[in-house]
């Protein structure tokens, strides 16, 4: 008998009074010590299935499990989780410590006990010197901070994070993603976290679920679902990606061979794919080459209509002849800087079949 | 002075507790309900004060239904001969002022509930607070100005009420305002009114200044934490 998941929602359903259905019918296993996220577009249901399971919302049917047990209708209060919220929700008529205090004289911790869990809670976080400060003293980072070592003192056993960086400025963001991957490994516990950022999805979590309209849309590594996606939805959400609409025209083992309005290109699928079927090359910017070195497959003609640098790499818009425009990236190295085109010249690029991503209409 | 003080103190503190719940109720109502009921909050502001006192007069005299009831119970549980009317004593001076200062309450309160944010509340449950511990420790710290400025303003103007006392009042319930009417009414002693009307200026002052002093001392204890 294999063990069953330690978090599983089954067939979970949440409609709000006015009938909009924010969750439909997910079912969605989360292993322990996971760093799990759920992401999407805003609306897409991720935040109302992480209230579910912290129990401040009530599915309107279907049931949550963890650790083996049914509680779908446990109040909040009895849930072995805490979480942070959005805007940490830090009690702004409280010190430091005694908002991290907090939990702890609900559940009846003596004094002395408490005084030094507080104390050990706050050095976790870099704040033990913040103890007496009030809120409105400490910035977004440290309250934040606060927030997790108020939610982390309880020795929960799930952390949930709700859009946890969002209101940080991006330099802080990184720190704090590193800090939040350190955290859970010198902790132990599993985190959930919920995010519209697909970068900060992608590096923290171990693994992670894409979400659209209420719906899972698939379930994944960082690595399969940026690599192998299952759907346009996943593969646009995840990063930038240029798509080619078209018909498989023959298909030989792994191989298909695909027309489309610009050409005909050879890409490998990873379902089977039969001749005639609609189908949708996709292929990320990094992969595009603008070198006429490459193989004689997947060539593109076009004019360069923008560049955009970003420092580490520039982005190039190329105007393709029936009007698309595809992105390409080039890497700010000495090769890139040379290969780098002018606005107005044409240039070929090309991608090699195993770069591109096939993806089922 | 003594006894307008106490009437209004207790007017206020009855305000305070049938306000609460009230503004709960419609800052947690859904949106297209929450308009609705705090129009029926406003609405008595839309009658002339004198018309709902004699409104109220008549709704709680000792001939009305609410009267003859409250006499039943009254009576069968003090197991007492007479009962003493819900209005013509203090006990009707106290509805009265309740029942006309009770919007000066729920307003204040129901902005700040409104816009208090719900994660507050939200992370008290989630680590493990019960609903009356989190209203006690979060939600009423939180909304602790607008208990002060809903308190302030539903005790100035009871403080000075001459038209609810009045009407609703026993012989004996003379409070401040109907005192000065008095005395420059029909004592024509207009030093002394005039002199009650300053006390009654003075102790509104003195409530004000009180105010700005805690909330002022209430900044600098924060800053002191620094």
């Amino acid at each position: 008998m294999t063990e069953p998941p330690f978090i599983s929602f089954k067939n979970i359903v949440k409609e709000f009074p006015n009938g909009t259905r924010a969750v439909d019918n997910v079912s969605l296993d989360i292993g322990n010590n996971e760093f799990f996220a759920l992401l999407g577009p805003s609306g897409c249901g991720k935040t109302t299935l992480l209230r579910m399971l912290s129990g401040l919302e009530i599915p309107t049917s279907g049931a949550i499990w963890l650790g083996g047990q049914d509680i779908t209708d446990w109040p909040a209060q009895q849930r072995p989780l805490n979480m942070v919220f959005q805007s940490y929700a830090v009690f702004p008529h409280m010190s430091v410590g005694d908002n991290v205090a907090y939990g702890l004289k609900i559940e009846g911790c003596p004094q002395a006990e408490r005084k030094a869990r507080v104390e050990q809670a706050l050095a976790q976080v870099q704040l033990a010197d913040k103890i007496d400060r009030m809120p409105h003293q400490l910035s977004g980072g440290q309250r934040q901070r606060v927030a997790l070592a108020r939610a982390l003192i309880l020795r929960p056993k799930v952390l949930l994070l709700d859009e946890p960086l969002s209101a940080l400025d991006k330099r802080l963001r990184e720190d704090m993603q590193l800090g939040l991957i350190h955290l859970r490994n010198e902790v132990g516990i599993t985190f959930i976290m919920v995010t519209h950022d697909q970068e900060e999805a992608m590096s923290m979590a171990s693994r992670l679920a894409v979400m659209d309209k209420g719906r899972i849309a698939q379930i994944g590594t960082p690595k399969q679902l940026y690599e192998y996606p299952g759907s346009r939805f996943v593969a646009d959400f995840l990063g930038s990606i240029n798509f080619f609409p078209g018909k498989v025209v023959s298909t030989e083992g792994k191989t298909v061979t695909v027309d489309t309005d610009v050409g005909r290109f050879i890409n490998e699928a990873d379902f089977a794919a039969t001749a005639g079927q609609s189908v949708t090359v996709g292929v990320r910017p990094e992969m595009l080459d603008l070198d006429d070195a490459t193989p004689d497959v997947n060539r593109l003609e076009g004019t360069a209509q923008e560049t955009a640098y970003f420092g580490d790499y520039n982005l190039c818009l190329v105007r393709l002849a029936n009007g698309q425009s595809i992105k390409v990236f080039v890497e700010n190295d000495s090769e890139g800087r040379a290969r780098l085109p002018q606005i107005g010249q044409a240039v070929k690029i090309s991608w090699s079949a195993t770069c591109g991503i096939l993806l089922p209409d | 002075m003594g006894y307008s003080l106490w009437i209004a103190l207790l007017t206020t503190l009855i305000c305070l507790v049938i306000a609460y719940p009230v503004a709960l109720v419609v800052a947690f109502a859904a949106p297209k309900w929450r308009p609705l009921l705090l129009l029926l909050v406003i609405l008595p502001f839309w009658t002339n004060l004198l018309v709902r006192t004699y409104a109220l007069k008549s709704v709680l005299g000792s001939s009305s239904p609410l009267s003859q009831l409250a006499e039943g119970i009254y009576k069968s549980v003090t197991g007492s001969e007479t009962f003493p009317g819900l209005i013509l004593n203090d006990l009707g001076v106290i509805i009265g002022l309740v029942y006309v200062h009770l919007p000066f309450m729920v307003l204040p309160l129901y902005t700040a509930l409104e816009k208090l944010d719900r994660s507050y509340l939200e992370a008290s449950l989630d680590l493990g607070a019960s609903q009356w511990r989190t209203f006690f420790q979060v939600m009423v710290p939180l909304t602790l100005p607008a208990i002060i400025a809903g308190c302030i303003i539903t005790f100035i103007p009871a403080f000075g009420a001459l038209v609810t006392p009045a009407l609703l009042g026993g012989t004996d319930s003379l409070m401040i305002g109907s005192l000065i009417e008095d005395q420059i009414k029909r004592a024509n002693n207009w030093p002394l009114g005039s002199a009650l009307s300053m006390l009654l200026v003075y102790a509104t002052f003195l409530i004000l200044a009180l105010q700005s002093w805690l909330s002022e001392r209430r900044a600098r204890r924060t800053e002191l934490r620094a």
